[in-house]
């Protein structure tokens, strides 16, 4: 139980995909502007890589290491599809706002890399978990980016307006030069509160590269997932 | 030999396996899908056209030989209340998506801007109610309606979509519908 509390727990923190592994940046800096929609975009695309990782998980003896990163698309491009279809038919305002970062979810680093990373070499339940916690750990840092980029830069939370704040408005923060400091301050405070161990133990090189099988290094990055 | 050959039907067969279930999927998800989305885009442009001519209750498009090729689309208010057309005005910046009403003493109710690409601060002034509220209650003679200076071809090209939405009036009412 402990070690599938940990495998949960590992993605908000220890190997925080946007702070620590540093995939799925563009999303994040594209849709940290506003509160509501960076909490849209946190849920859905956590139930594409739930979705995703699942699938790839249960298929991983069937599918063919030659034709893998093909089949892994198809499917991770059908789930984030379905997605699209359903929040555009029951949630039309937040479609809108994530625009075209919504189809982009399929080629978000965090979905292919957990893939290649996690759920091939694990059960379907693990896997799961792994996706369920990087999920957590992409939406609550989200959340605090766009927080942070919404209040200090509109004076607004989830659209509402807050007193001081709202007549002195830091415009640059909702801006792209914005999204670069707070992201890059962001990084700095989880360096500083996991003590230099994130950077040591996250091998973020190997969590972003699908190439395990020809890589020279691949004795020393089986760790993967969980250093 | 079997080997080899097991080495390249299976990845052909897996991969074809999981294209067609991924599209059975999808093909299931859009048919639950579509309708909602269809009906919600219908209520959404209802909701626009009841904007620009608020005493109408519904409306029902139209088919009017002979409008200029820029009315894109016409309405007419089932309690008679009038005529929207959906109209392209040729911009600065490119497409101008505008709605206009038209009431039955054929002077205009009221016209928006869909969507446009003019210069922000200069030619998006049209899409502004300072400029697009003069063409509230004129006619067809369009008299007294004024450009924006400095955004002549924007205005310019309003003005001209409103023309052709008159155009698209008079056919209307010969055509008899």
């Amino acid at each position: 139980m402990n070690a599938r509390l940990k495998t949960l727990l590992n993605g908000i923190l220890k190997e925080n995909p946007v702070l620590v592994l540093v995939l799925g940046t563009c999303p994040s800096l594209a849709i940290s502007t506003q509160a509501s929609s960076a909490l849209g975009m946190g849920i859905a695309a956590t139930l594409v890589l739930l979705g995703s990782n699942m699938a790839i998980s249960a298929l991983r003896n069937v599918i063919p290491d030659k034709v893998r990163i093909p089949c892994y698309v198809i499917l991770i491009a059908g789930f984030v599809t379905m997605t699209e279809m359903i929040v555009e038919a029951y949630a039309y305002e937040l479609y809108k706002a994530l625009g075209i970062y919504l189809p982009l979810i399929v080629v978000n680093c965090i979905i292919l890399g957990r893939a290649e990373m996690y759920a091939n070499k694990n059960g379907v339940v693990d896997s799961a978990l792994d996706a369920i916690g990087m999920g957590l750990g992409f939406t609550l840092t989200l959340l605090v980016m766009a927080s942070l980029r919404e209040v200090f830069g509109s004076g607004t939370w989830f659209g509402m307006e807050i007193p001081v704040l709202a007549d002195n408005p830091i415009s640059i923060l909702t801006m792209a030069p914005g999204g670069f400091f707070v992201f890059g301050c962001l990084i700095a405070l989880v360096n500083k509160i996991m003590k230099g161990q994130a950077l040591k133990g996250a091998r973020a090189g190997c969590a972003a590269c699908p190439s395990c099988s020809d890589c020279p290094n691949a004795n020393e990055a089986q760790g993967g997932g969980a250093a | 030999m079997n080997g080899n050959r097991r080495d390249i039907v299976k990845p052909i067969v897996v991969l074809t396996l999981i294209c067609l279930v991924v599209s059975a999927a999808l093909a299931f998800t859009n048919s639950l899908t579509k309708p909602v989305i269809d009906e919600a885009a219908a209520k959404r442009s209802d909701e626009i056209r009841l904007a620009v001519m608020p005493e109408a209750d519904a409306f029902e498009q139209i088919e009017v030989p002979g409008m200029p090729e820029t009315v894109s689309a016409a309405y007419r208010a089932k309690n008679g209340a009038g005529y929207v057309f959906n109209v392209v005005g040729r911009g600065y910046g490119g497409d101008m998506q505008i709605i206009c009403g038209i009431g039955p003493d054929g002077r205009i109710t009221a016209c928006m801007t869909l969507s446009h690409s003019e210069t922000e601060g200069v030619g998006s002034k049209t899409a502004e109610e300072e400029y697009r509220g003069q063409y509230a209650g004129k006619d067809a003679s369009l008299e007294g309606v004024e450009a924006i200076s400095r955004a002549t071809v924007s205005s310019e090209a309003y003005e001209k979509a409103i023309r052709d939405v008159f155009e698209a009036y008079e056919a209307a009412k010969e055509a008899g519908r």
